[in-house]
C-alpha cells in the first residue's frame, strides 16, 4: 500500500522529487545506482541498498501521510563543465539510473526508478558574449530567422530554430520551445501565403484563389525594424546639448570604427584634421582606422598634451588595460618643424621640449588591442621661442602577428595607387620601388626629395639645374642623366603585386633602357659658350598594363614591360642685354605613363562596321533593337514584368478589336 | 426639269475566291505593308518612345534645424571657431567651442501650405580681438516631391563665403535649387538618399571633415545646392558686436525631369503611329479597289443584295 508518485522520474537537472503516500509508518527510503545496459530498464528488485552514495543523496522530508523524497546530485554542475575539456559537449554528461525503494521492515513495498540524462550546462560554461552571433544585414535578411540562436557555433537550449542543435539534442526539448518574439521561429507565415492556408484557421473564402506562392523567408517583416545606416532626424526644432558622455564600446571587445577607450571612460585622443583642416586636439581614435596628419600649431598657443605615457588603454582580454610602450627620440633637422626659428637671446630660461612626430602603432587582435608601441620624436627648443610647428600624428593598426614582412602592392594583381615593386640585383641595397621627384622650395634638384611611383597614376614631376654661363657641356649631360639615373635605380620590375623579392624568376621584369647619347659626343665643336646641344632632360617611363584575370570577381592587373627613354633639349643660356655671372635654370623632368593593353587584341573595324550603326544603340537614337523600346531592358522606368503584362493587355484589346472587325464578319457572309 | 442629285450611297461589291488564292494572298500582303510601314516611318523618324519627360513642381521643404558653422578668424589670432547642432562635433572644438544665437523663420508667402523661404539669422558672438575672415555654414532640409514619385531626401545648404577684409555680416539670398543627375521614376517612393548628411552621433574627427561631407553627399544622384550669385561679405564691425550671418533662401518650383510610365510612353506613340497609319490605309484602300476591280487577281464579284442580317442568322 506504499506508493511512489510518480513511479518513473526522467532527470535532466540537479536534484528531483517525488511524493511517497500510504501507510509511511516507518518507511525508510534508499538508493541504489543500477548498472543496467542501455535502453533495458532493470525490473526493480531490493538489492544493496544504501541511503547516501558517493554521487547522490536521498532527503526525506515527512508531511502529512505524504513523505516527500528527493533525490540530489551532490557534485554540482561544475563538474559537468571542469571535466570536459572542449567547450561544449552535445553527448549527455551523465547518464545513470536510479533506484530509490521505500522498504517497510526490511521488505520493499514501493520502487521509484529515476532516469538521469544531465547535459552540461551551456550558459555556465559559456561567457554569453565571447561568439555573439553575428546578426545579418536586416535590409536583405529576413529579421532574426532565428532570435534566440545566441550563442554562435552552439546549440542554445530550447531554441528549437537553432540550426547547431543536432536533431536528438533538439528532441529534448522540443515540447518546449521558445515562441514569441524573443524565442522561437518569428518568423511566422503570414496572411496571404498560400501554404499557410492550410494551417491558419478562419481563412477568407477567396483564399485558394488568391495568395502568394512564395517561400517563407520572403516575409513582410524583411527590414521592418531597419531605419538606415543614419537615422534622419524626425522632429523639426533645435536640439543641443553642449557636452554628452562618452559612450563606451569596449566592454565586449572592440568592433571596426569602434572609438577607443581609457580605463577612465574617456576616449583616447590623438589630434586629428577636420573640418576645413582644422586640426581637433581632442579626437578619438577609431579601431582600425589608420591616420597620418599634420597639425600646425602657433607655438606661443602650444600646450603640451599630458596623458600619452599615463593613458590606460581598456581592453577586455588581457585583464583589462593596455599601457602605451613609449620610445623617445630626438628630432634632428628642427626647420623641418618650426618656420620662423628666430631664437631669442638665451636670457637663462629652461629650454621646453615639444613633441614633433607621434608614432602609434596599434597591435590587434580579433577584437583587443594587445599592445601600444608609441615613438615619440622631441626637439628642444627655447622656451620663448616664436613661430609655427609642425607636428605629425600616425596612427596605424596591425594585426598582431605581422612581422616586419614587406608591405604587398597586392595579391596577386596591383592595387591602383599601391607603389610599383622594383628591384636591383647588382647592389644589394634595398630599392625597393621607382622614384619620382617631390621638388620642394625654390624647385632646385638639390633640395628635391624622392616620391614613389604609384601602380596606375600617371604622373608628371621634375626639378631646375643651376647651370652657369660657362658650364662644360660634357658635365652638364652628365650631371641630367645622372640626375634622370637616380630616379630609376631598379634592374627589375615585379609584374604582380606580390612577386617575391628573394626570387627573380617569381615574375620579375627587366625594365628595358634606352640610354641617352654618350655625353662626350658633341655634335657641334661647342666652342661657344652658354650653349649646349642634346641636353637629356626629359625621362619617360613607360609601363604596360593588362588585365590578367580575376579573383573572385575582381579584376587582377599585372605590369608586362617597362620601358625608360630619354629625350634632349638644346639650352641656350638666357640673358638679356648684359649677361651677368648668375645661374641659369635647366628644367629637368620625369613622367610616367601607365598604358592599358587589352588582354586580347580586338579585330580592327571594318568600315563597314563603323559606318553601320543600325543595331548599335550607343550611336544610334533609333536603332533597330529600340524598335519596341517599353518592352526591351533599355527602358529602366519600370519592372520589365510589368510592362510585360501591360503590353499583353494592350494586345488583347487589339486582337478583341480585329477580331470584331470587318474581315471576320465578311468571312462569316461567306459561309452562309 | 433639271435633275439634282439629292442622296447617293455606295453599293456594296464583293468579291470572292478561295483561301488560298492569288487574291487572299494580295490581301494578305495588302495588309502586312499597311501596317508594319507605319511602324518603321514613325520610329525612324526619332521620338517615337518618349524616353524624359518633365513636370513643375515645388518641393516641400523642411529646415531640419541642423547647423554646422566654422569661421576663420584672422589675421593676428589665426584660429578658428565652431559649433554645431551635433553634441558629438562640440565635445571635439574644446575651447574652439563659441555658442551662437541662431533664429530661424520659415515663411509660407502665397499661403498654399508649402513654405517657401527660410530666415536665417546667426550672430556668432566675437571678442574685440577677434576678425571673422571666412565662414563654412552647412544648413540641413528634409526635401520631399509628391507629384509623379514620391521623393523623400535629406539635403543640405552649403554656404561658404571668404573675404580678405574681416566682417560684420555676411548677406546671402539664394535658391535651394534641385540638382538631378538621373530621372526619377514615374511612380513609388524614392527613399534612397533619406540619410542624414552628417553622422552627427559620431564621435570622430573624421566624420566631421567638409571634405568627406561634400563628397558623401556628391555620390547622391540627386542632390540640392545652394545657388547664391551675391553673398555680400559686409565691414565694419563694432568692437563688442557679433558676426552675424544674415540667409534668406528660397525653396522655388522646380522643373523635374523623369522616366514616363509605360501607358504615357505608348500614349505617345499611338497617336503618332495612327496619324501615320491613316495615309496609308487610304492609299492600300485605293489600290485594293484597283486591283479588284481590273480583276489583276482572279476573283468573281457578287453584288451584294441587302439581306440585311443573313450571318447572324446563319449563326443562330
Amino acid at each position: 500500500d506504499l506508493a511512489f508518485i510518480p513511479p518513473f522520474i526522467r532527470m535532466s537537472g540537479p536534484a528531483v522529487s517525488a511524493s511517497l503516500v500510504g501507510d509511511t509508518e516507518g518507511v525508510t527510503v534508499s538508493l541504489a545506482v543500477l548498472q543496467d545496459e542501455a535502453g533495458i530498464l532493470p525490473i526493480p528488485t531490493c538489492g544493496v541498498l544504501n541511503n547516501e552514495t558517493e554521487d547522490w543523496s536521498v532527503t526525506v522530508i515527512p508531511g502529512a501521510k505524504v513523505l516527500e523524497v528527493t533525490v540530489r546530485w551532490k557534485r554540482g554542475l561544475d563538474w559537468c563543465s571542469s571535466n570536459e575539456t572542449d567547450s561544449f559537449s552535445e553527448s549527455p554528461c551523465i547518464l545513470q539510473t536510479l533506484l530509490v525503494s521505500a522498504s517497510h521492515n526490511s521488505s520493499c513495498s514501493a520502487h521509484l526508478l529515476i532516469q538521469v540524462e544531465i547535459y552540461a550546462n551551456s550558459s555556465l560554461t559559456h561567457n554569453a558574449s565571447e561568439n555573439v552571433t553575428v546578426i545579418p544585414n536586416q535590409v536583405y535578411q529576413p529579421l532574426g530567422p532565428c532570435p534566440c540562436n545566441l550563442t554562435a557555433g552552439a546549440c542554445d537550449v530550447r531554441c528549437c530554430c537553432d540550426q547547431e542543435c543536432s536533431s536528438n539534442l533538439t528532441t529534448l526539448f522540443r515540447r518546449s520551445c521558445f515562441t514569441g518574439v524573443f524565442g522561437g521561429d518569428v518568423n511566422p507565415p503570414f496572411d496571404q501565403l498560400c501554404s499557410a492556408g492550410t494551417t491558419t484557421r478562419g481563412v477568407p473564402d477567396w483564399f485558394p484563389f488568391l495568395c502568394v506562392q512564395s517561400p517563407l523567408a520572403n516575409t513582410p517583416f524583411l527590414g521592418y525594424f531597419y531605419h538606415g545606416a543614419v537615422s534622419p532626424k524626425q522632429d523639426s526644432s533645435f536640439e543641443v546639448y553642449v557636452d554628452t558622455d562618452a559612450k563606451d564600446f569596449a566592454d565586449f571587445g572592440y568592433k571596426q570604427g569602434d572609438p577607443i577607450m581609457t580605463v577612465k571612460k574617456a576616449y583616447f585622443t590623438i589630434p586629428q584634421v577636420s573640418l576645413a583642416g582644422q586640426c581637433m586636439q581632442n579626437a578619438p581614435v577609431a579601431f582600425l582606422h589608420n591616420f597620418d596628419v599634420k597639425c600646425v600649431t602657433n607655438l606661443e598657443l602650444y600646450q603640451e598634451r599630458d596623458g600619452i605615457i599615463n593613458a590606460k588603454i581598456k581592453n577586455v582580454a588581457l585583464g583589462g588595460i593596455v599601457t602605451p610602450k613609449v620610445i623617445y627620440e630626438e628630432a634632428t633637422d628642427l626647420d623641418k618643424f618650426i618656420t620662423n626659428t628666430e631664437t631669442p637671446l638665451n636670457n637663462g630660461s629652461t629650454p621646453r621640449i615639444v613633441n614633433v612626430e607621434e608614432h602609434y602603432i596599434f597591435k590587434w587582435n580579433n577584437n583587443t588591442i594587445s599592445e601600444i608601441n608609441v615613438k615619440i620624436f622631441r626637439a628642444e627648443i627655447n622656451a620663448h621661442q616664436k613661430g609655427i610647428m609642425t607636428q605629425r600624428f600616425v596612427v596605424k593598426f596591425l594585426s598582431y602577428n605581422s612581422g616586419n614582412e614587406e608591405e604587398l602592392s597586392g595579391n596577386p594583381g596591383y592595387q591602383l595607387g599601391k607603389p610599383v615593386r622594383a628591384l636591383n640585383i647588382n647592389r644589394m641595397n634595398n630599392v625597393t620601388t621607382l622614384h619620382l621627384w617631390q621638388s620642394a622650395g625654390r624647385g632646385l634638384c638639390t633640395s628635391a626629395t624622392f616620391k614613389p611611383i604609384l601602380f596606375g597614376e600617371n604622373v608628371l614631376s621634375g626639378c631646375l639645374l643651376e647651370v652657369g654661363i660657362n658650364e662644360n657641356c660634357t658635365q652638364l649631360r652628365e650631371n641630367a642623366v645622372e640626375r634622370l639615373d637616380s630616379l630609376i635605380q631598379a634592374t627589375h620590375v615585379a609584374m604582380r603585386g606580390n612577386s617575391d623579392y628573394a626570387d627573380l624568376s617569381d615574375g620579375w621584369l627587366e625594365i628595358i633602357r634606352v640610354d641617352a647619347p654618350d655625353p662626350g659626343a658633341d655634335p657641334l665643336a661647342s666652342s661657344v659658350n652658354g650653349m649646349c646641344l642634346d641636353i637629356p632632360a626629359h625621362l619617360s617611363i613607360r609601363i604596360l598594363i593588362s588585365d590578367a584575370g580575376a579573383v573572385e570577381g575582381i579584376t587582377q592587373q599585372e605590369i608586362l614591360g617597362v620601358e625608360t627613354r630619354f629625350s634632349s633639349v638644346n639650352w641656350q643660356y638666357q640673358c638679356g642685354l648684359t649677361c651677368e655671372h648668375k645661374a641659369d635654370l635647366l628644367p629637368i623632368s620625369a613622367s610616367v605613363q601607365f598604358i592599358k593593353i587589352p588582354a586580347q587584341l580586338p579585330h580592327p573595324l571594318t568600315r563597314f562596321q563603323i559606318n553601320y550603326t543600325e543595331y548599335d544603340c550607343n550611336r544610334n537614337e533609333v536603332c533597330w533593337p529600340q524598335l519596341l523600346y517599353p518592352w526591351t531592358q533599355y527602358y529602366q522606368g519600370e519592372l520589365h514584368s510589368q510592362c510585360v503584362a501591360k503590353g499583353l493587355l494592350l494586345l488583347l484589346f487589339l486582337t478583341l478589336a480585329l477580331f470584331l472587325s470587318n474581315p471576320w464578319t465578311r468571312i462569316c457572309k461567306a459561309y452562309s | 426639269m433639271a435633275l439634282y442629285e439629292l442622296f447617293s450611297h455606295p453599293v456594296e461589291r464583293s468579291y470572292r475566291a478561295g483561301l488560298c488564292s492569288k487574291a487572299a494572298l494580295f490581301l494578305l500582303l495588302a495588309a502586312a505593308l499597311t501596317y508594319i510601314p507605319p511602324l518603321l516611318v514613325a520610329f525612324r523618324s526619332h521620338g517615337f518612345w518618349l524616353k524624359r519627360s518633365s513636370y513643375e513642381e515645388q518641393p516641400t521643404v523642411r529646415f531640419q534645424h541642423q547647423v554646422l558653422l566654422v569661421a576663420l578668424l584672422g589675421p593676428e589670432s589665426d584660429g578658428f571657431l565652431a559649433w554645431s547642432t551635433f553634441p558629438a562635433f562640440n565635445r571635439l572644438q574644446g575651447d574652439r567651442l563659441r555658442v551662437p544665437l541662431v533664429s530661424t523663420r520659415e515663411e509660407d508667402r502665397n499661403q498654399d501650405g508649402k513654405t517657401d523661404m527660410l530666415h536665417f539669422k546667426l550672430e556668432l558672438p566675437l571678442q574685440s580681438t577677434e576678425h571673422v575672415l571666412g565662414v563654412q555654414l552647412i544648413l540641413t532640409f528634409s526635401y520631399r516631391l509628391h507629384r509623379m514619385a514620391t521623393l523623400v531626401m535629406q539635403s543640405m545648404a552649403f554656404l561658404q563665403s571668404s573675404f580678405p577684409v574681416p566682417g560684420s555680416q555676411l548677406y546671402v539670398n539664394g535658391d535651394l535649387r534641385l540638382q538631378q543627375k538621373q530621372p526619377l521614376s514615374c511612380g513609388g517612393l524614392d527613399a534612397r538618399y533619406n540619410i542624414s548628411v552628417i553622422n552627427g552621433t559620431s564621435p570622430f574627427a573624421y566624420d566631421y571633415d567638409l571634405t568627406h561631407i561634400v563628397a558623401a553627399y556628391q555620390e547622391r544622384n540627386v542632390t540640392t545646392v545652394l545657388n547664391d550669385p551675391n553673398p555680400i561679405w559686409l565691414v565694419g564691425r563694432a568692437a563688442d558686436a557679433p558676426f552675424v550671418i544674415n540667409a534668406i533662401i528660397r525653396y522655388p518650383v522646380e522643373v523635374i525631369s523623369y522616366q514616363p510610365g509605360f501607358w504615357e510612353m505608348v500614349k505617345f506613340a499611338w497617336v503618332q503611329y495612327v496619324s501615320i497609319l491613316l495615309i496609308f490605309l487610304w492609299v492600300f484602300e485605293r489600290i485594293k479597289i484597283f486591283v479588284f476591280q481590273n480583276q489583276v487577281v482572279t476573283t468573281i464579284p457578287v453584288t451584294v443584295t441587302p439581306r440585311g442580317d443573313l450571318c447572324k442568322e446563319h449563326l443562330s
